[in-house]
């Protein structure tokens, strides 16, 4: 039987199949076909880049003053220096096959918006990503589409097998059976090629050495993981991948697999809703790598933010198929008033990218649910192996939300938090009178709110609850991972400085505890990276409380 | 139970207003908004319709509403003015902190969330009364100085150029701000200060709006119009101000004034 065909922008394609990073199939040196002409392509795109070199060092360290609360003249006048400059690289990037420009389509803010460049007439359409809420997942995969279909043209190009070429992903969520996973996969780690890899339009520079596409100088990580395997392992997705509902209903205070129902669509850009696979392992592993990844702004100049979203992208599919939790809606409209309201919301909203030939692409979250009729499917979506937890108490579904959806409430809390190394945080300030006892059926989460930060994170934390002053960490106590990807952005003064929010279910945990003291409840927080420079971070919570419902 | 609100939100309106319009269908503990709202709306209808809160006759229609039949004293002008101010922020500028009210309930025991509310509430409306006799006293002062044309025109040529300034982005940015107060004693005098913060940025964002409503004298039509550009405010993405619809109603607003 021939293979299906489909057609993606000007191009008929075969059903493509993206393969891993980290496989026994790979050679040895790391360097598959695909990554080979992932890598042209991407030599490609930077060419279209100009500036790059002069705006790295320049867009880091603007990252690390532009959310100072108090800096001080110098720093301030730095700034001023930076931005005086970066505009006038950001507006050369105005053509849609350029890396700069497809990483300005998730997040830029050096440049106003009046000031973005136009390509073919139409003007860019830049800082669009989704994140916080249920349009994570949908939009990624088109965004990943447009940038996919943009590397396989310059492929086409360079009369490379464009038709079969499918972007590689980073299977770091497979580390458990493949322990290199979890670090970066070996293509991508030396700036420059190896004697015996040839990528079609990389040529020797001066210095007679062929510099490595795929290669970013400001990465710092990860570095390879330690101790026995864990559930707050950055790549682990055994926390995302058990939850019970794609979707939690806005302020209704479960955590999902996918994010929350954005009640208001206007917060499409700036909610806070994360799901748990926006927490991890997406939003630990950009912190995890560090230098571009650890910001919206610069994420996607790192040729491995696209292979990460990929293992993103395809744990969705595991998630949706493998375990059978399906895709949102599948029967249309349902029944039901928020179900109805959600659905609208969810088919409604459109995800627009401008293409190379001046044409603007409207997808829908439902336009990206089948990746067949999309034109590709993965290596594997098989589960990975999981890290032993309880998984959460499963509600009753309606597709895509929990009909026992419960309202939750603050039982004690501590407000005002700062966090830099690892610290104990007594929750109380909860009254007798409140839903104080620890009861059968119900169900706790540990909430982290209006979370800011002055620079973009540099470590993620893990969170136990009800560890004794004399009590080492135990898993048997773990909440999970704080990830901080996405706080810094929200913290910005130009962003209203508004914050993040975080929630962790703890119902298994509190189950755990002898005698468990909702009024009295301790909570530590360990730092992941605790190498890295933390009170630099400038890192408040204005309060983290314990809610039940 | 789906409300007659919802029902309409969901056919007929685009869907992004759609999206609010449910969130107002949906109201909790901040429900309470939506009637004093109304009730100020119909304060505001009164007016324009002569009959002024105080009892008093007022020349409707006139600039800064002060042509009285007979002369009253300054504090019934004051008193008068600052009601009809009250409504105004009550109408147009509550309803817009709807949001915001909400996220604070939601993060207070169930028990104190209608509180939190009128805590947070209380704050920023002290914000907006304050700013409304600072506002009235140099409106009444400058017009003893300059015709009423002069002033509606110097104001909404303040507005379009405010519209223009990165403190009217960086105000209207922080409005979208939640907040989780601390619970026990402290926290209603923490959903104050939080009201007062939120004032402020309200006040910075929306005040020249406000002190053209204020200046032709609370014209009804005017009224709706700089209410609706408020509202647009709050729905657009912060980073991607719409200025040129803004700029536009404002200076057809100075001209209808001026040539009016």
């Amino acid at each position: 039987m021939a293979p299906a065909t489909h057609e993606i922008g000007r191009h008929t394609v075969t059903t493509v199949i993206r393969k891993a990073a980290w496989s026994p199939a790979i050679p040895e040196d790391g360097w598959s076909e695909d990554l080979r002409w992932y890598a042209a392509a991407v030599h490609q795109m930077k060419l279209m880049t100009p500036g790059l070199d002069q705006y790295r060092p320049l867009a880091l360290r603007a990252n690390f003053l532009a959310g100072l609360q108090n800096p001080t003249a110098a720093q301030t006048q730095q700034l001023g220096q930076i931005l005086d400059v970066l505009p006038s690289i950001i507006e050369q990037w105005g053509h849609p096959r350029s890396l700069g420009y497809q990483a300005q389509v998730h997040a830029t803010y050096m440049l106003d918006p009046a000031a973005w460049p136009s390509h073919r007439g139409t003007q860019a359409l830049w800082h669009e990503c989704a994140h916080g809420n249920w349009f994570f997942l949908p939009w990624h995969r088109a965004y990943l589409l447009e940038y996919e279909a943009i590397a396989r043209a310059h492929i086409e190009a360079l009369q490379g097998s464009h038709e079969t070429w499918a972007l590689p992903y980073w299977n770091s969520s497979d580390y458990l059976t493949t322990p290199d996973a979890a670090t970066l996969p070996l293509a991508l780690r030396d700036a420059v090629l190896p004697d015996d890899v040839d990528i079609p339009g990389v040529d020797a520079g001066p210095d007679g050495q062929r510099p490595n596409p795929l290669h970013e100088p400001s990465r710092r990580g990860p570095r390879p993981l330690q101790g026995p395997p864990s559930f707050l392992d950055w790549p682990d997705a055994s926390l995302a991948l058990q939850r019970a509902h794609f979707a939690n209903a806005e302020d209704d205070n479960l955590v999902s697999f996918g994010g929350g129902y954005l009640e208001d669509l206007r917060f499409f850009h700036s909610s806070s809703e994360l799901g748990q696979m926006d927490m991890q392992p997406h939003g630990q592993g950009h912190v995890r790598t560090g230098g571009f990844m650890a910001s919206f702004f610069t994420a996607g100049l790192d040729p491995v933010f696209w292979m990460h979203h990929a293992n993103v992208d395809r744990l969705w599919e595991t998630y949706a198929r493998d375990l059978g939790h399906g895709y949102p809606f599948p029967d249309g409209r349902p029944a039901g008033q928020l179900a109805g309201e959600a659905f609208d919301s969810w088919t409604g909203r459109e995800f627009r990218f401008l293409r190379s030939d001046g044409s603007v692409k409207a997808w829908t979250a439902t336009d990206v649910l089948d990746t067949e009729t999309l034109g590709y499917t993965y290596e594997s979506i098989t589960r990975p192996q999981f890290n032993p937890i309880p998984p959460p108490p499963a509600g009753g579904e309606v597709n895509p939300f929990g009909v026992d959806k419960p309202f939750f409430a603050p039982v004690s809390a501590s407000s005002d938090v700062r966090l830099a190394d690892a610290r104990t945080i007594e929750l109380t300030d909860g009254d007798e009178d409140d839903d104080a006892a620890v009861l059968p059926g119900q169900r706790w989460n540990v909430r982290f709110d209006g979370i800011r930060s002055e620079c973009p994170a540099q470590t993620s934390y893990a969170v136990y609850l009800g560890l004794d002053d004399d009590q080492a960490p135990d898993e048997s106590r773990l909440l999970g991972a704080l990830s901080l990807f996405g706080v810094f952005e929200s913290s910005l003064e130009r962003n209203g400085a508004i914050g993040s929010s975080r929630l962790m279910e703890a119902t298994s945990v509190v189950g755990r505890i002898p005698g468990f003291n909702p009024l009295a409840a301790r909570l530590t927080l360990i730092p992941t990276e605790p190498d890295r420079d933390l009170d630099s971070v400038g890192l408040v919570i204005e309060r983290i409380s314990l809610e039940v419902a | 139970v789906a409300s007659p609100l919802s029902a309409f939100a969901a056919k007929r309106a685009p869907l992004e207003t759609r999206s609010w319009l449910r969130q107002v269908g949906r109201a909790g503990a901040e429900v309470w908004v939506w009637p004093v709202a109304a009730a100020c709306w119909l304060v505001l209808g009164w007016a324009a319709l002569g009959w002024y809160p105080l009892g008093m006759t007022s020349g409707s229609g006139h600039h800064l509403g002060m042509a009285h039949s007979a002369e009253p004293s300054v504090a019934v002008v004051l008193a008068e003015h600052l009601a009809l101010w009250t409504a105004m922020v009550g109408a147009t500028m509550l309803p817009l902190i709807a949001r915001n009210l909400r996220g604070v309930a939601l993060r207070s025991p169930r028990a104190r969330r209608t509180g939190a509310t009128l805590h947070v509430a209380i704050g920023w409306a002290l914000v907006w009364l304050g700013a409304g006799v600072l506002l009235i006293a140099g409106l009444l002062s400058w017009q003893l100085i300059a015709s009423a044309t002069v002033i509606v025109g110097v104001i909404c040529a303040a507005a379009v150029g405010w519209q223009f300034t990165g403190l009217k982005q960086l105000a209207l940015a922080r409005c979208d701000r939640r907040f989780a107060p601390p619970l026990g004693a402290r926290a209603g005098a923490a959903c104050r200060r939080f009201g007062r913060s939120l004032g402020r940025d309200c006040l910075v964002s929306c005040w020249p709006a406000m002190a053209l409503m204020m200046a032709v004298g609370h014209n009804a039509l005017i009224v709706v119009a700089l209410a609706g550009l408020s509202w647009r405010d709050r729905r657009l993405p912060h980073d991607r101000p719409g200025r040129l619809l803004s700029v536009a109603v404002l200076l057809g607003v100075g001209a209808y004034v001026v040539l009016g």
